[in-house]
C-alpha cells in the first residue's frame, strides 16, 4: 500500500495516499491539496509546513515532490507539459484530470531543465 | 527545518525530515549562479544569527517560541467569540423572530445597534439575499473587488469554498449552529465551515478581546461592524463618518469584545422590528456586483 501523507489539527485530520497528491497551492497562510480525485483539502497550513510534512514522510530515495517558487509544490509524476515562457505546467495522469498550474519563467526552466537532466537527454 | 526558496528556484523535497538539505535538492534556476550559494548561505546565516539576537532581545520576557511556524514571530491579536444561535432561538420569546433596533451614544458618537431575535444567520450571495422569506436583518458581509468583481479573502458558502486568501485577518464563520466572530490569519474554522456545509467570509478586524485592533484604512466613512456584546451577535452602524480606529474605539466603549467590520458607507440593508415595520439603511444600487454578499438572519430556525 502507498504511504500516506497525513495533515492535521485540532479540528480535523487529512489522511492521502502520496500517488493520490497531484499538487499543493499556497494561499496565504492556507494551502490546498488537491487529489487525483479532484478533491481539493484546504488545510490551515502555511506551504513550508506541508513541504516539512511530506519531508518527514517520504522515503530517502523518494524525490517526486518538488517545491516551485513559494507557491507551489507538485508530484512530478503528474507532470506533463511545461512552458517556461508560457509560464504553464500542465499535471495530468492522461485519463481522468488535467490542471493547469502557473509558476515563474525561471522557476519552469529550472524545471524543466532538471527532468531533461535526470532523463539524460 | 524548512529553508526559504525564492519565487525563481525549485528544489526536489527529500525524504529523512529535512527537505532541502543535501547537495543535490536545491536547483537554482539561473544556470552558473550556484558558485553564489556559499555566499549566500554565509550571508543567510549571519542575517540569521543577526535577527535571532534582535528577537530575542525583543522577546526578552521569556514567552514561548513557537517552534512549528518558521515565520518570524509577529505580535497580532488574535480571538474569537461564539454564540450558539440554537440556544438564543430556544430563548427567544417571540418565535416570529425580529431584529431589535436600538439607538445608543457612545462618548458622543452615535451608533444604532441591530440585534437579531429568534432568527438564524446565513450567507448568501446576490441581491436575492434580500428577498428572501422571513428575512429579518440583512446586511452585506464581504467586501468585493472593483476591478474584477471577485470577493475578497476566504469566502464559503454552504460549505463551498467561493473565495481565497486572508486578505484581513478578521473573521466570521457560522457552522453548526454557531456563530464565531473572530480574529486570526489561520483559524480552523475555514475548514470546520468547508466540512460542516457552513458558512465563513473575512474582514477587517476591529475588536479582540475588547482591544482596538489597528487597520490601515484611515479614512472616514458610515462604519458597520458585526460585533459580540453581552453574549449576542450585533450589527452596529455608525451614525456619523468615522476612522476604523475611533469606531473600534467605540465599539469597546459600548462593551464589545470581538468586532470585525462590515460593508459600511452606502451599502445597503435591512432590520424588521419587533413590530414588522422595516428600518433600511444605505442605498440600494441597481449595478450591484453579482457577487455582493450579505449576511442575512431570517426567522426561527431557517437556513
Amino acid at each position: 500500500m502507498d504511504k500516506m501523507l497525513l495533515f492535521h489539527n485540532s479540528a480535523e485530520l487529512v489522511r492521502v495516499p502520496m500517488t493520490a497528491v497531484v499538487f499543493v497551492t499556497a494561499d496565504g497562510n492556507y494551502s490546498a491539496v488537491t487529489t487525483a480525485d479532484g478533491s481539493e483539502h484546504i488545510l490551515t497550513m502555511q506551504l513550508g509546513q506541508i513541504e516539512r510534512r511530506i519531508a518527514e514522510s517520504v522515503g530517502s530515495d523518494d524525490n517526486r515532490f518538488i517545491r516551485i517558487g513559494k507557491s507551489l509544490i507538485v508530484n512530478r509524476d503528474y507532470i506533463t507539459y511545461i512552458n517556461p515562457s508560457r509560464q504553464k505546467l500542465s499535471l495530468s495522469d492522461c485519463r481522468a484530470f488535467r490542471h493547469e498550474v502557473s509558476a515563474s519563467r525561471e522557476a519552469l526552466r529550472a524545471l524543466k531543465d532538471l527532468i531533461e537532466k535526470e532523463a539524460g537527454l | 527545518m524548512s529553508h526559504d526558496i525564492g519565487e525563481d528556484e525549485i528544489r526536489i523535497i527529500k525524504g529523512g525530515g529535512d527537505s532541502g538539505s543535501g547537495n543535490d535538492s536545491n536547483v537554482d534556476k539561473r544556470g552558473g549562479s550556484g558558485r553564489w550559494l556559499p555566499v549566500v548561505c554565509a550571508l543567510a546565516v549571519v542575517a540569521a544569527v543577526v535577527a535571532g539576537l534582535i528577537y530575542m532581545v525583543v522577546r526578552a520576557d521569556g514567552d514561548e517560541a513557537d517552534g512549528e511556524i518558521a515565520e518570524p514571530a509577529v505580535e497580532r491579536p488574535v480571538g474569537e467569540a461564539t454564540v450558539d444561535v440554537a440556544d438564543l432561538l430556544a430563548a427567544a420569546a417571540d418565535p416570529r423572530g425580529f431584529a431589535e433596533v436600538r439607538d445608543t451614544v457612545v462618548g458622543g458618537v452615535g451608533l444604532r445597534v441591530f440585534a437579531p431575535r429568534g432568527a438564524t444567520p446565513i450567507l448568501y450571495i446576490g441581491e436575492g439575499a434580500l428577498n428572501l422569506p422571513g428575512v429579518v436583518l440583512a446586511t452585506q458581509a464581504a467586501d468585493v473587488r472593483g476591478d474584477n468583481g471577485d470577493i475578497v479573502g476566504a469566502y464559503v458558502s454552504k460549505g463551498e469554498l467561493l473565495s481565497k486568501g486572508m486578505a484581513k485577518s478578521g473573521f466570521c464563520a457560522i457552522v453548526g449552529g454557531r456563530i464565531t466572530i473572530g480574529v486570526a490569519e489561520s483559524t480552523p474554522f475555514l475548514e470546520q465551515a468547508i466540512e460542516g456545509n457552513g458558512y465563513f467570509f473575512r474582514q477587517y478586524p476591529l475588536v479582540v478581546g475588547g482591544q482596538v485592533v489597528e487597520n490601515k484604512p484611515k479614512g472616514r466613512a458610515l462604519r458597520k461592524a458585526l460585533a459580540e456584546v453581552g453574549g449576542e451577535v450585533v450589527v452596529v452602524c455608525s451614525k456619523e463618518r468615522m476612522t476604523f480606529r475611533d469606531f473600534s474605539h467605540s465599539l469597546v466603549d459600548m462593551g464589545v469584545s470581538t468586532a470585525i467590520y462590515l460593508v459600511g458607507s452606502s451599502a445597503y440593508g435591512f432590520a424588521v422590528d419587533e413590530a414588522g415595520d422595516t428600518v433600511s439603511f444605505g442605498l440600494r444600487e441597481p449595478d450591484a456586483s453579482a457577487m455582493t454578499n450579505y449576511i442575512v438572519w431570517r426567522q426561527g430556525d431557517r437556513e
